[in-house]
C-alpha cells in the first residue's frame, strides 16, 4: 500500500483576473522508500500541488480531490487540528531557501526540539536533544553538539540544509516533501545533499515527493517521475524511461532545451516558442497544443491516458510511434565556427577586496574577493568563467566593465587601459547583461526608451535615426513590437532578457559580460535566450565573457574556460581540454560533481 | 547564496491595475483626499467663500455664541471672538495661513532633506557618513526648543516660520529616501546605466529619481501636516504668527482665556486643525499603500 495515493487534486486560485486553475486533477502515489519528482516549469503548478497536500494554500486558494490518503489517512477529511498532527509529523517539508526557512534568533536545537515537542508533549528535553544530535550526525554534520547552541546565521548554505533535513526527519516522518531543496546551492554542495537525501531515505523507507524544475537532476536521483504543464502531469512514468525515450511532446522538447554537460558546443538548443497558457475560466483539451510542433485537429477536444509499453504514461491525442522524432529539433545544425583574431581584453593581476561596515567611528574589516586574477580575450571568442558564489567572478566582471576600479593589476581594451580610458569610450567598448531580468531593467521607462537610452547617452546616430536603430535592434532580438512601447511590468522574463541585450547592443560594443544571462529563466526560455546570444555572437562577430555557475551551459557556449575558486582563477584553457581533462583539484571536484547529478548514463 | 536560481515566472504579467484606480479604491485616501480638497478649495477661495471681513471688530457684537447654541444666529455661524470678528471667516482665511505653512515647509524640508538622502544614498561612502552624522545631528536637536529660540532673536512672521520649520522638518525625508536610494541604486539597471556611460546626474535623474518619487509623496503628506502642527504650537505659543492674521494657533491662544466660559473658541479652530492634520496624514497612509505596495517605513 503506497505511503501517499492522490486522486483528481485540483487547486482553484481567486485571483482579481478570474479563478486561474492551477493544478487540474492530478493523480499519482508514492510506495515507502521511493522518490516520485514532479518536474516542471515555474507556473506549472508543481510547488501548488506540495502546498496543496498538506493544505498550506495561499488565502486565495481552494482545493479539492478524490482523495488524499497520506499513511491510510485521507486528509481531505481530516479538521484543521488533526492536520496539524499530520503536518510536520507523518509528513515533513524542506524548501528551496534554507536562510528564510530557518528562524535566525532560534537556536538550531530549539528549532530542531521544538517540532518534536509539539508533536510529542510527553518527550522529555534531554531526549529530543538526544535525537537532534543523533540525526544531525546522520546528516553529516561535524560536531553536532557544538551546532546545538549555534544560530542560523553562523552556518553555511549546505550545513543549514542538513539541519533543516535533520529537523523535518525528528518527528519520525512517513513522507518528505521536498521542495527545490538545492536549487540555492553550489553544484558541489547540490550533490552532497542529493546523497544525503538518498541515504536517509534508505534508512527510514522514506516515501520522497521531490519538486523541481531541473530535468537533469531527476534522471539519478528520482525513481519516478511526473513531467507537468499547465497544472496537469503530462507525462509520468519510471525516471529513466520518461527521460530516455519521452512521450509526450512537451517532454521532448524539454529535454531538447537543457544544455547537456556531455555534448560539444556548437549546436542550437531545442525551444519552445511561445509562453505558458494563462489557465483562467474553462479550459477544454491540450492546453500544450498552442505551442505543440505536432498539434492537430484532435487536440481541442478530450484527450485520452495512454501507456507505452514502458509502463510509461501520457496524455496525448497521438502514438509515440507515429511521432517520435517529429518535434525534435535538428541537435546539429551547427553555427560555423567562427573566427579568432586578435586579443582583445587583457587583465593582469586583479585584484579587488571590499571594506565591510566602515562608519565614520567604526573599525573596518575587509574582505578580498578577487586575488591576482589574470585573464585574456581575443576578438570574435567566447570565454566561459565559472565557480561558485562568492568565487569572485561577478566582482571580476564589473571590473572588466570599468564599474569598478581593482586594487592592484590592470585591464586592458583593445590596446587602451581602462584607467585611462573616459567613461563614454569604454561603453562604447564593453556592455553587460545582467542575470536577474526584474531589476536589470527601470521599471518607469517603455522598452522602447530603456534600448535608446545608450544612444542618447553616446550621442550615437543622427538623433532622428535612433528611434529607428533601436527597433532594428529589437527586432533583431526577437521581440515583437507591439511590446516596444510597454513597461517592463508587462513582459515576461524572457521578453525582458531580450530587451537588455539589445540595450547592451545597440551602442555597438565589441565585448559582452554576460553574467548569470539565463540563470533566473526557465529550461525553454534559457534555450532561447542561449541561441539568440549564440546567432548574435555570429552575426555580429561579438567577444563574450559569459559568466555562469551552470557547467552545461557554459560547456554549450564557450570556447575556451576558466575556473575561479575563492578569488582566484585556478585553472583556464581550451573548453575541451578543461571539461575532459580538468587539472586542478577544484575543476575536477566540479565536474564530478555536476556529473553526478547529471544524467550521464 | 546569492545565486538563488529562483525560476522567473515566464507568463506575462498582470497588466498593474492603474494608479488611479488603486487609489480610488483605497478608502482613507478618497476620505483624506476629499476631506484635504474641501480645505484647499476654502482656503483658495476665502475672499469669495467667507461672509465677514476677517479683520472687522465690533464691540457691540463680542462673543456672540455658534449658531447652535441657545441665542446663535446664522449671520455668524461660528459666533464671533473677543474682538466681536466674525469667527467663520477667520477660520476660513486661517485654512489660508495653516496650508500656506504646510506646503511651503513640507516643500524647504523636503528640499534639504530628499537631496542629502539622494546624495547619501547614492555615493555611499565618506558622503554617506557625513550626511548620517549630519541626520543623527538633526535628530539629537530638541526641533521646538531650537525653533523657539530662533524666533524669539529673529523675530516671528509667516515666512520666518516657514524657514524656521523648513529646516528642522528635513530629517524624515532625508533617511527615507537614503535608504531608499541605496536599494535603487544597487539594482542591476543603474549598473546598467553606468556601464552605458551615463553620468551620476543623468542616472539620478532619470533612473534613480522616478523611482523614489513615491516615497518622497508620502514622506511630503506626512510632514505637511507635522507643519501645521508645529505652526500652530509655535502661534499659540506667541512666537508664529502675529496677530492680528487669523492663525489657528493664534486663534486658539486668545481663546485661552476664556475656556470656562465659551468654549467654541477653543474647541473650533481646534477641531479645524485635527481635521487638517488628519486628512494629510490619510493622504499619505493611502499614498504609501498605492505608491509603494509591500513597503513599510
Amino acid at each position: 500500500m503506497p505511503v501517499l495515493d492522490v486522486a483528481d487534486l485540483r487547486v482553484d486560485l481567486r485571483t482579481t483576473a478570474g479563478v486561474l486553475r492551477a493544478v487540474r486533477g492530478i493523480s499519482f502515489s508514492i510506495e515507502r522508500g521511493e522518490t516520485f519528482a514532479l518536474v516542471g516549469e515555474s507556473g506549472s503548478g508543481k510547488s501548488m500541488t506540495a502546498l496543496a497536500l498538506l493544505d498550506l494554500m495561499p488565502r486565495n486558494g481552494r482545493r479539492q480531490a478524490e482523495r488524499i490518503v497520506l499513511d491510510s489517512r485521507d486528509l481531505i477529511r481530516l479538521d484543521e487540528d488533526e492536520l496539524r498532527t499530520v503536518r510536520g509529523g507523518t509528513a515533513a517539508m524542506i524548501f528551496q531557501e534554507p536562510m528564510t526557512a530557518l528562524n535566525p534568533v532560534l537556536s538550531i536545537g530549539d528549532q530542531m526540539t521544538e517540532g518534536l515537542l509539539e508533536h510529542r508533549p510527553g518527550t522529555a528535553l534531554g531526549e529530543a536533544r538526544r535525537r537532534a544530535v543523533d540525526l544531525l550526525t546522520r546528516c553529516g554534520v561535524a560536531e553536532p553538539e557544538r551546532r546545538l547552541p549555534q544560530y542560523p546565521h553562523e552556518l553555511s548554505g549546505g550545513l543549514r540544509q542538513r539541519v533543516m533535513i535533520a529537523s523535518a526527519l525528528m518527528t519520525g516522518p512517513k513522507l518528505l516533501i521536498a521542495d527545490e531543496p538545492t536549487t540555492a546551492l553550489d553544484v558541489t554542495v547540490q550533490a552532497q545533499i542529493l546523497d544525503l537525501l538518498r541515504e536517509l531515505q534508505r534508512a527510514f523507507d522514506l516515501a520522497i515527493l521531490f519538486i523541481t524544475h531541473d530535468l537533469s537532476l531527476v534522471r539519478r536521483f528520482a525513481h519516478r517521475i511526473g513531467v507537468m504543464y499547465a497544472g496537469e502531469i503530462v507525462e509520468s512514468g519510471v525516471a529513466e524511461a520518461v527521460i530516455t525515450a519521452p512521450s509526450h511532446p512537451y517532454t521532448r522538447r524539454l529535454i531538447a532545451c537543457a544544455p547537456d554537460l556531455a555534448a560539444k558546443r556548437g549546436h542550437r538548443l531545442g525551444f519552445l516558442t511561445g509562453l505558458p497558457p494563462r489557465l483562467l475560466g474553462v479550459l477544454d483539451g491540450c492546453q500544450f497544443r498552442f505551442r505543440c510542433p505536432v498539434v492537430q485537429a484532435a487536440c481541442a477536444g478530450a484527450i485520452p491516458q495512454q501507456r507505452t509499453a514502458t509502463g510509461v504514461e501520457y496524455r496525448c491525442v497521438q502514438d509515440p510511434q507515429g511521432t517520435a522524432g517529429q518535434g525534435v529539433p535538428e541537435r546539429a545544425a551547427a553555427s560555423s565556427p567562427h573566427s579568432v583574431g586578435e586579443s582583445l581584453l587583457q587583465a593582469r593581476d586583479v585584484s579587488v577586496s571590499y571594506r565591510l561596515r566602515g562608519g565614520l567611528f567604526d573599525r573596518s574589516a575587509t574582505i578580498q574577493a578577487v586575488r591576482g586574477a589574470s585573464l585574456t580575450l581575443a576578438r570574435g571568442e567566447v570565454l566561459g568563467l565559472v565557480g561558485e558564489s562568492g568565487s569572485g567572478k561577478s566582482t571580476l566582471a564589473r571590473v572588466i566593465l570599468g564599474l569598478e576600479v581593482p586594487d592592484e593589476g590592470s585591464v586592458t581594451l583593445a590596446g587602451t587601459s581602462m584607467r585611462a580610458v573616459d567613461r563614454r569610450a569604454r561603453a562604447r567598448a564593453v556592455q553587460p547583461v545582467f542575470q536577474d531580468p526584474y531589476s536589470s531593467l527601470n521599471p518607469r521607462h517603455t522598452v522602447g526608451a530603456i534600448v535608446r537610452a545608450p544612444l542618447d547617452i553616446l550621442g550615437l546616430h543622427q538623433p532622428k535615426d535612433r528611434a529607428r536603430v533601436v527597433e532594428q535592434m529589437l527586432d533583431r532580438c526577437g521581440l515583437p513590437r507591439h511590446l516596444f512601447a510597454s513597461y517592463p511590468a508587462q513582459l515576461s522574463g524572457g521578453q525582458r532578457q531580450r530587451v537588455a541585450i539589445a540595450r547592451a547592443l545597440v551602442s555597438g560594443p565589441s565585448l559582452v559580460v554576460c553574467d548569470e544571462p539565463t540563470s533566473a529563466l526557465d529550461v525553454s526560455i534559457q534555450s532561447q535566450i542561449l541561441n539568440l546570444l549564440q546567432d548574435l555572437q555570429r552575426d555580429l562577430g561579438l567577444t563574450y565573457l559569459f559568466i555562469s555557475h551552470n557547467l552545461a551551459v557554459v560547456r554549450h557556449l564557450a570556447d575556451r574556460v576558466a575556473v575561479m575558486y575563492r578569488g582566484e582563477i585556478v585553472e583556464s584553457g581550451d573548453a575541451d581540454q578543461v571539461f575532459e581533462r580538468p587539472e586542478h583539484a577544484y575543476t575536477q571536484a566540479l565536474l564530478a560533481s555536476a556529473g553526478r547529478r547529471e544524467a550521464s548514463g | 547564496m546569492t545565486e538563488t536560481q529562483v525560476t522567473a515566472t515566464d507568463s506575462i504579467g498582470v497588466r498593474p491595475v492603474g494608479l488611479w484606480r488603486r487609489a480610488l479604491r483605497h478608502p482613507g485616501f478618497v476620505v483624506g483626499g476629499v476631506l484635504l480638497l474641501f480645505f484647499v478649495l476654502v482656503a483658495l477661495g476665502a475672499d469669495l467663500l467667507a461672509p465677514h471681513d476677517p479683520y472687522a471688530q465690533s464691540l457691540v457684537r463680542r462673543l456672540r455664541p455658534p449658531v447652535w447654541s441657545a441665542n446663535g444666529s446664522w449671520t455668524f455661524i461660528l459666533g464671533t471672538d473677543p474682538f466681536g470678528r466674525d469667527y467663520l471667516s477667520r477660520l476660513m482665511h486661517g485654512a489660508r495661513i495653516a496650508l500656506a505653512v504646510a506646503f511651503a515647509s513640507a516643500l524647504l524640508a523636503g528640499a534639504i532633506g530628499a537631496t542629502l538622502g539622494v546624495l547619501a544614498g547614492y555615493f555611499r561612502g565618506r558622503v554617506d557618513q557625513v550626511i548620517s552624522l549630519l541626520i543623527s545631528t538633526r535628530l539629537a536637536l530638541p526641533a521646538l526648543l531650537v525653533a523657539l529660540a530662533v524666533l524669539q532673536v529673529a523675530g516671528s512672521g509667516l515666512w520666518i516660520v516657514v524657514l524656521v520649520l523648513g529646516s528642522t522638518l528635513w530629517d524624515r525625508f532625508a533617511v527615507v529616501m537614503r535608504t531608499a536610494v541605496m536599494q535603487v541604486s544597487s539594482l542591476d539597471y543603474v549598473m546598467a546605466a553606468r556601464a552605458a556611460g551615463a553620468s551620476h546626474g543623468r542616472i539620478m535623474t532619470r533612473e534613480v529619481a522616478p523611482n523614489v518619487l513615491g516615497h518622497f509623496l508620502v514622506v511630503f503628506s506626512y510632514e505637511a501636516g507635522q507643519a501645521v502642527l508645529a505652526a500652530a504650537a509655535l502661534s499659540f505659543l506667541g512666537l508664529g504668527i502675529q496677530a492680528p492674521q487669523p492663525s489657528w494657533g493664534l486663534m486658539m491662544a486668545e481663546g485661552r482665556s476664556w475656556l470656562l466660559v465659551n468654549p467654541w473658541l477653543i474647541a473650533n479652530a481646534g477641531v479645524a486643525l485635527m481635521l487638517l492634520v488628519l486628512a494629510m496624514n490619510l493622504v499619505g497612509d493611502g499614498l504609501r499603500d498605492v505608491l509603494t505596495p509591500g513597503e513599510r517605513f
